[in-house]
């Protein structure tokens, strides 16, 4: 029996723009384990990044947090004070490396001292440094004390990922998030990349929490998987099952849209992704969905599961309907 | 076979701060016949993209020739053949930045019909305008909108009409989905290929995926560096990948079939800069199947290894 | 009467998008209080402007030496200047004077500006280095100076300033519309056009300009301001406005001796000038507020 380290229970967050309030996260729920690999994917809007974000209680403005809990091993981060949030949790506990890594660097400040900075607080100025070192060695990247010395824009998109993923484990963090990791990287450096993180992730013991767009590389790299469109959790469950044998609408459309083999029909999802300031009555997928019965527009279907650690939001597996959606 | 596009030895080299060059497309010959679909595959600094633009002479080559329904069209003056730029035809990658913002769909469509004298009226460029944009798969309603006002894959089918009222032979597509969700996608793909049929097109497909090229085009040159390292119909070099990069390319592209996925072979190094390309083999440098010294001394000759199907390496020899 | 409503709903079909942007820049105008008050301001001016005739109480030329230099009171609210004239009839007439003097500057300016901008940021090369150096010249003198200069050179009249103006302003819109087109050409918008075989006429006139025009246009209403206090400048300094002209600065500079005795015949002209450069520049720097991210979500 795996053991929970982080559970999202009930997650509601809105965006009070111009246009009117943006109903961005609707009642999300999702657990991770200790050890695994967690892939969040959806398409644009479905929420996935600022789920990500809230777990770190860095929901910016106009965004604002209406309810839910967020428990990391037990304590809501949500009801924490900020000051112990920055202090245990952020950098810390959990942290997070992002789509273009140059950017998320610091451009003033050397490589080096950056890894340093996030270490200072557990040890002394020359034992940061040294452990810099032995960080960026780890990462694969050449010439670690030469690169310590340089800046972020001297280093290649995929160079800058390592750097961060040095950065980000070197406190030995419970969880990394890692919000679209490898989507500004080419596949070759992103095969890299991916398998560097796989690897240090098993030696340092930790979760991963990838949130992508792109299936497949949650297919590959992936334990289980939660997906998400327009700020709703419509499938979660492990990998094997939900991939190979999807249960919601949605994710069976988008197994049918992604190419693979010459000649084989790509079948796209009609409509489009619905604006979140007025959001489709009951399940939020209705419109496009193929499958669509009455209640499907008067309410919100509830979370049901399907078998061992598969989980649906869908009226399709509530009390047995007969027809049910299929990749063949 | 009489070939729509012919490039001979292409090169572009961009000038770059004192006395360098960005050798972006580095001697490059194709060929590519009437109602192919060939793909471009390469990731960054491969010079696809600038291999496209060369092509349809939107930059012009450094040296080599371009030869189009068999006339020598390298240096041309284009402003005069105007009816050169009606036959070939591109759609850009991002489609929030390819339209005007302060334009209406109507006249972003209607532009080539007004520039090449296609239509003689305003009601007749409506019509036609309105025509497309129902092949396209969108409504009269989008007529009078800005760019803005639309999401983004019904904005790539805006610039996909508007490279097709227009009624080219040849339409150059550089990477036309990578801004899109999956979902949408899938969309364009199948629009694309259906007004291929319809309009009996040739397509030049730029992309860096590889899943992508396998289901879209019929033949695929796998570019890096500037060069081109294999070339060949897609299920030849999908089923029996010669190049060592080639392979290299098809094990790591994440595929969400487990049985399709093969021992990944996961390069070493960084791609290294078109400025300052390896001398030899432009890709010994990460190459795991080196020959030997041959590799970073001498280029490859591309060479016929199987009917169709060509190789840059040494290791075929 | 159907036939009409026909036309008006498709009229507003057609224009759907313009309609709903006016919407939201009024809403967004009304939202920030200073900007409307710059708006509110403009609208006086321009109102008062042509009205004129109808408001003035008195004729802005008719002297009366008899009642000169005589303080405000209730035949003449804002007092008599030294030849007996009505200073408020004179500040409502040189409302006007004014106003014609902005528009004539932005009619020769702005055209002028964007077009050397534009192809000097477009086509590059010796045009541009032509271009930008005349820029440069001009711009290396302070305004007020070159102004004075050109209009010395020119002749002292009201035409004459406003060329001299006009001309010391051009490099700044020359530049934003170069630096405008420098960064637009490079997008795929303009790649494409080229792709179509649009001609390069075209590319610069439908394409680039619509782009250029907001930026210039949101820099020129900031610099109105500047325009109206150089024309006072000059003819402070005797070079613009000729008398009997009710120009405003011309009023303060006529007045300047009797601003220890009788300070109102320069100080209300002075205000009508500080009235209006505000205006302008809450009108400008409200306007410039809401395009920003107006056009950041456009494009």
């Amino acid at each position: 029996m795996s053991e929970v380290l982080l559970e999202i229970k009930d997650l509601v967050i809105n965006f009070y723009t111009y246009r009117g309030v943006v109903k961005a996260i609707n009642g999300v729920n999702l657990k991770i384990n200790k050890g695994e690999f967690f892939g969040l994917v959806g398409e644009t809007g479905c929420g996935k990044s600022v789920t990500g974000s809230a777990i770190l209680n860095l929901v910016q403005n106009p965004g604002k947090i209406e309810k839910g809990e967020i428990l990391f091993k037990g304590e809501d981060i949500l009801s924490m004070n900020e000051d112990d949030i920055r202090e245990r949790i952020r950098g810390k506990e959990i942290t997070m490396i992002m789509q273009h890594p140059i950017a998320a660097l610091n451009p003033v400040m050397k490589n080096g001292d950056q890894i340093a900075e996030a270490l200072n607080k557990k040890m002394g100025e020359g034992e940061a440094r040294k452990r810099s070192i032995e960080m960026l060695k780890e990462v694969n990247i050449p010439e670690p004390e030469r690169v310590a010395k340089q800046y972020p824009h001297q280093l290649s998109g995929g160079m800058a990922q390592r750097v961060m993923i040095a950065m980000m484990l070197s406190t030995e963090p419970s969880l990394l998030i890692a919000d679209e990791p490898t989507t500004s990287l080419d596949v070759s450096i992103q095969a890299q990349v991916l398998k560097l993180l796989e690897d240090l992730i098993k030696k340092h013991k930790a979760s991963v929490l990838v949130i992508t767009h792109d299936l497949s590389i949650v297919a590959e790299t992936c334990d289980r998987v939660g997906v998400m469109y327009a700020g709703d959790m419509v499938e979660i469950g492990k990998v094997d099952q939900t991939i190979y044998n999807p249960k919601h609408p949605y994710t069976v459309g988008l197994m049918k849209a992604i190419p693979s083999d010459y000649g084989k029909e790509l079948v796209g999802i009609k409509g489009n992704v619905p604006d979140l300031v007025n959001p489709p009555s009951g399940c939020r997928f209705h419109p496009r969905c193929d499958y669509a019965m009455d209640i499907c527009k008067e309410e919100k279907p509830k979370t049901i599961q399907v078998e061992a650690d598969h989980t649906v939001a869908c009226f399709l597996y509530e009390g047995g309907g007969s027809e049910r959606p299929h990749t063949a | 076979m009489k070939d729509l596009i012919r490039l001979e030895d292409i090169k572009k080299h961009f000038p770059w701060k004192k006395r360098k060059y960005v050798k972006a497309v580095d001697g490059i010959s194709l060929f590519i016949n009437k109602r192919d679909i060939l793909g471009l595959v390469g990731e960054s600094g491969s010079g696809k993209t600038t291999l496209g633009r060369v092509t349809l002479r939107l930059i012009d080559p450094t040296s080599g020739a371009i030869f189009f329904e068999g006339a020598d069209i390298t240096h041309i003056k284009i402003e005069k053949e105007i009816e050169l730029r009606r036959k070939m035809q591109i759609v850009f990658q991002d489609p929030y930045s390819s339209l005007h913002p302060r334009k209406k769909i109507k006249d972003i469509i209607g532009s080539g019909l007004k520039t090449h004298h296609l239509v003689r009226k305003e009601n007749e460029l409506l019509e036609k305008v309105e025509e497309f944009l129902n092949f396209v798969g969108m409504g009269k309603e989008h007529l009078y909108r800005y760019p803005h006002e639309l999401s983004g894959g019904q904005r790539q089918r805006v610039a996909i009409a508007r490279a097709l009222i227009v009624n080219p032979i040849f339409v150059v597509l550089d990477e036309p989905t990578s801004s899109l969700d999956v979902s949408v996608q899938a969309e364009v793909l199948n629009l694309l290929k259906r007004l291929r049929e319809n309009l009996d097109l040739t397509y030049l497909l730029i992309t860096h995926d590889l899943s992508l090229a396998r289901f879209f085009t019929e033949k695929i040159a796998v570019m890096y560096l500037g060069k081109i390292m294999e070339y060949g119909n897609t299920e030849a070099i999908f089923k029996n990948p010669l190049h060592p990069y080639t392979k290299a390319l098809l094990s790591v592209t994440p595929k969400l079939d487990p049985k399709k996925r093969t021992k990944k072979i996961i390069l070493k190094g960084e791609i290294p800069s078109p400025i300052d390309p390896p001398l030899g083999c432009r890709f010994h440098t990460r190459c795991i199947e080196k020959v030997g010294s041959i590799c970073e001394e001498e280029s490859p000759q591309s060479k016929e290894m199987e009917d169709g199907h060509f190789a840059a390496c040494h290791l075929s020899s | 009467m159907e036939y009409l409503q026909n036309r008006i709903a498709s009229w507003k079909e057609k224009h759907f998008s313009e309609i709903s942007d006016a919407k939201e820049i009024t809403h967004a105008i009304k939202k920030s209080p200073l900007t409307m008050l710059g708006f509110s301001i403009i609208m006086a001016l321009i109102f008062v402007a042509i009205l004129a005739p109808s408001i003035a109480p008195y004729d802005p030329i008719a002297m009366s030496l008899s009642n000169r230099l005589a303080p405000p009171s209730m035949s003449h609210l804002l007092g008599t200047d030294e030849l007996g004239r009505d200073i408020l009839s004179r500040i409502i007439y040189g409302t006007g004077v004014a106003l014609k003097i902005m528009i004539i500057v932005l009619l020769i300016d702005l055209p002028l500006g964007l077009f050397l901008g534009i192809i000097a940021g477009y086509f590059g090369g010796w045009i541009d280095e032509i271009i930008m150096r005349m820029a440069d010249i001009f711009m290396a003198f302070p305004r007020l100076i070159l102004a004075m200069a050109i209009g010395a050179a020119l002749g002292p009249s009201l035409v004459n300033t406003m060329i001299a103006i006009a001309i010391t302003m051009w490099p700044t819109y020359a530049r934003l519309a170069r630096g405008e087109t420098l960064s637009i050409k490079e997008r795929a918008f303009i790649e494409a056009e080229k792709a179509l075989g649009t001609s390069k006429a075209k590319i610069l006139f439908s394409s680039i300009l619509p782009l250029c025009s907001s930026t210039t246009i949101i820099r020129a209403t900031l610099d109105m301001g500047d325009v109206i206090r150089i024309a006072a400048g000059m003819s402070f300094l005797g070079l613009g406005a000729q008398p009997p002209t009710p120009e405003w600065g011309l009023m303060v500079s006529t007045g300047r001796s009797f601003l220890v005795n009788q300070w109102w015949v320069p100080t209300f002209p002075g205000f009508a000038i500080l009235l209006a450069v505000l205006g302008f520049n809450l009108l400008g720097d409200g306007i410039r507020d809401i395009s920003d991210p107006h056009l950041r979500r456009g494009e």
